[in-house]
């Protein structure tokens, strides 16, 4: 920076005079001591009078015997020029705009310049920096979205895989069974009382083999992630009861006895009620299998916040070490009773998988010899719990391959009241009804599903404000569904409509408000 | 007697469909059989089945969709639609799905021969 105060004169106040002025008035190493000019309305003249700097017609005033004063010649006419002249002595220098004041600037412009050009340098550096950051990330990004291209292609062929199995499995299968069952029925010609016995081995195979895919399958669907719960409130008791009963037969034969312990008050849970079954179906099968004689016991205790159900059986236990293993793929322990009942190694880990859908616990206690006693619980959540956990689970499925997702909820108000009215069952077909009639206004690939009291639909590619305009017209289908049905006194319905990533970038977020 | 009752099975599996046809003329019914989606509702209004037996997973369309078609049609709108199919997930979701495509009723594969008839019958003696 410059130290020297230079202090000057501006002779002359034309163009040229005010472009200086503009330059040089609030530069901090030049005094403009006045501007001179014989005509006062010069257009130099008014700016410095604008910029509050002095001006006058003559030098005098302007002119110190100890500072040294540089006075800028601008004038352009002869006599001017003579009087600058004159005006030259020690102290007052006269310079055709071209010296020291010149030399101080570009000075000062070289100072700037090679600040300005560090500064870029430093800049260039930077934006080197930046760009080569942005490349990383713009790579980054190309192979993340490549990646998540991968992952639902990958997800899409593990799910057509599973059902291209499923289909390509059953359907010979199915000729087979259809053809062998034919014979030995002797739609094809007669048979003799050892072809039958063979053919009837052949088809307990066939079933088996069928019973195996279905297990395999619906293993291979949970643990993708692909198994929805069918959740409806559902007397657990009952439910219990009527799958003791279909194995009375096969108890009887065997000389066991079953013994049912419940609490007093009937209990309503939250299930799945054919994924229940299935688990019940898998223990109560497996203590009938493994025990010779004495009783298999069931009960059902309420716990509060949620219920236990157990199957116990007396026959000749697990082993400590094998009880860990129980629940894994694949394992089998120890020789069946019957050996006509032959499993598929496969039940516990998908009764494993269907209580922990539900959110449920399933562990075995056994001693060896005394008996072996099966324990899942499953929680006693509200029907809001289950509708919040079966939007979560849809969208958390959906979040995997959507940028984009609105979740469309439309809620019975009223639908207790309405259960009284029709009776459960058919307030549950109703909802169904009002169900199908809202899908029938979504595209195709849409579905709605009913959960609880309640309804939702996971619409992909969708902006809150399609979801929104959606929404009002399935408002007004529903509605006018309920007058139709003369229920649109006791009951309304009511909508939320959420939005990924408008509503919050996490499922948690998005859900926390339902 | 009455003329025999007839069923149109559609169907791309010949060797199921030769089965089933033994099948079903074992318990008196006249069978028709067709193998792809195309052509499957003229065969429909030419044939007027008393019940047709409909495979889901045809190789040029969805058996829904052709079941939808076939609800469609006035003049043979009215004939009962059994879904049948081998694919897990449609199995689980029959009940749904077949309700909204509007079939009568549906059935897993592979299947018993008695869930078959008692399905028939019921839907025939409606």
């Amino acid at each position: 920076m410059a130290q020297v105060k230079i202090n000057i004169i501006i002779a002359g106040a034309g163009q040229k005079a005010k472009a200086l002025l503009e330059l040089l008035h609030s530069h901090n190493a030049i005094r403009i001591l006045g501007v001179v000019d014989k005509d006062s309305s010069a257009i130099g003249i008014k700016y410095a009078q604008k910029l509050g700097i002095p001006t006058a017609s003559d030098y005098q005033r302007f002119l110190s015997q100890n500072e040294v004063v540089e006075i800028i010649d601008l004038t352009e006419s002869k006599d001017a020029r003579e009087e600058l002249g004159r005006l030259s002595n020690g102290n007052t220098k006269v310079i055709d705009s071209r010296t020291s004041i010149m030399e101080i600037l570009l000075q000062e412009l070289n100072n700037k310049t090679s600040e300005l050009e560090k500064i870029r340098a430093e800049l260039d550096i930077q934006s080197w920096g930046l760009q080569k950051t942005n490349e990383g990330i713009r790579t980054l990004y190309k192979e993340l979205e490549k990646k998540n291209e991968e992952l639902s292609k990958l997800d899409q062929l593990k799910s057509d895989f599973l059902s291209t199995v499923s289909h390509e499995l059953r359907t010979p299968l199915a000729t087979i069974k259809e053809t062998v069952s034919q014979i030995r029925d002797g739609l094809l010609g007669p048979t003799t009382p050892r072809q039958q016995e063979f053919l009837t081995m052949c088809l307990e195979n066939i079933e088996r083999l069928g019973r195996i895919i279905n297990n395999l399958l619906d293993l291979s669907k949970i643990e993708a992630g692909k198994t929805e719960l069918k959740r409806k409130l559902t007397d657990i008791m009952g439910l219990v009861k009527r799958t003791c009963m279909t194995f009375s037969s096969r108890l009887s034969s065997k000389g066991l006895e079953i013994k049912i312990t419940f609490p007093p008050e009937a209990i309503e849970v939250y299930l799945d009620e054919d994924k229940i079954i299935q688990v019940l179906n898998n223990l109560i099968g497996n203590s009938v299998k493994f025990t010779k004689q004495g009783f298999i016991g069931i009960s059902v205790i309420d716990k509060g916040d949620f219920i236990e159900c157990s199957v116990s059986d007396t026959g000749k236990g697990i082993r400590e070490e094998d009880l860990e293993r129980l629940f894994s793929k694949f394992q089998q322990f120890g020789q069946a009773v019957d050996p006509e009942e032959k499993g598929t190694g496969l039940g516990l880990a998908i009764s494993k998988g269907i209580v922990e859908l539900h959110r449920g616990k399933i562990w075995a206690e056994s001693k060896l010899g005394q008996g072996t006693r099966f324990i899942f619980t499953l929680p006693k959540y509200n029907s809001r719990q289950v509708l919040k956990e079966r939007i979560a689970d849809s969208l958390r499925a959906g979040l995997r391959t959507q940028e984009l997702i609105s979740v469309l909820v439309f809620e019975l108000s009223g639908f207790s009241a309405l259960q009284e009215k029709l009776g459960r069952q058919k307030a549950g077909s109703f909802l169904n009804e009002l169900a199908r009639i809202l899908e029938e206004g979504l595209s195709n690939r849409e579905r709605i599903i009913v959960e609880a009291d309640a309804m939702f639909s996971i619409l992909k590619e969708t902006t809150k404000a399609q979801a929104l305009s959606l929404k009002d017209r399935l408002l007004s289908c529903g509605t006018e569904f309920l007058k139709k049905n003369g229920l649109d006194r006791e009951t309304a319905i009511a909508w939320r409509v959420l939005n990924f990533p408008e509503d919050g970038s996490t499922v948690e977020q998005l859900c926390a408000d339902l | 007697m009455d003329e025999k009752r007839k069923i149109l099975i559609i169907d791309d599996e010949p060797d199921l469909l030769k089965v089933i046809k033994n099948r079903l003329e074992s318990w008196g019914f006249e069978v028709f059989c067709w193998a792809t989606g195309a052509g499957a509702v003229k065969q429909v209004l030419e044939i007027r089945p008393h019940l047709i037996i409909l495979d889901i997973m045809l190789p040029d369309i969805n058996g829904y969709d052709l079941c939808y078609k076939i609800k469609k049609t006035p003049e043979i709108s009215s004939i009962p639609v059994i879904v049948a199919t081998a694919k897990q997930e449609w199995q689980e979701d029959m009940g749904d799905i077949g309700r909204f495509a509007k079939a009568d009723d549906c059935i897993p594969k592979p299947f018993e021969p008695d869930v078959l008839l008692d399905k028939i019958n019921r839907l025939l003696n409606k």
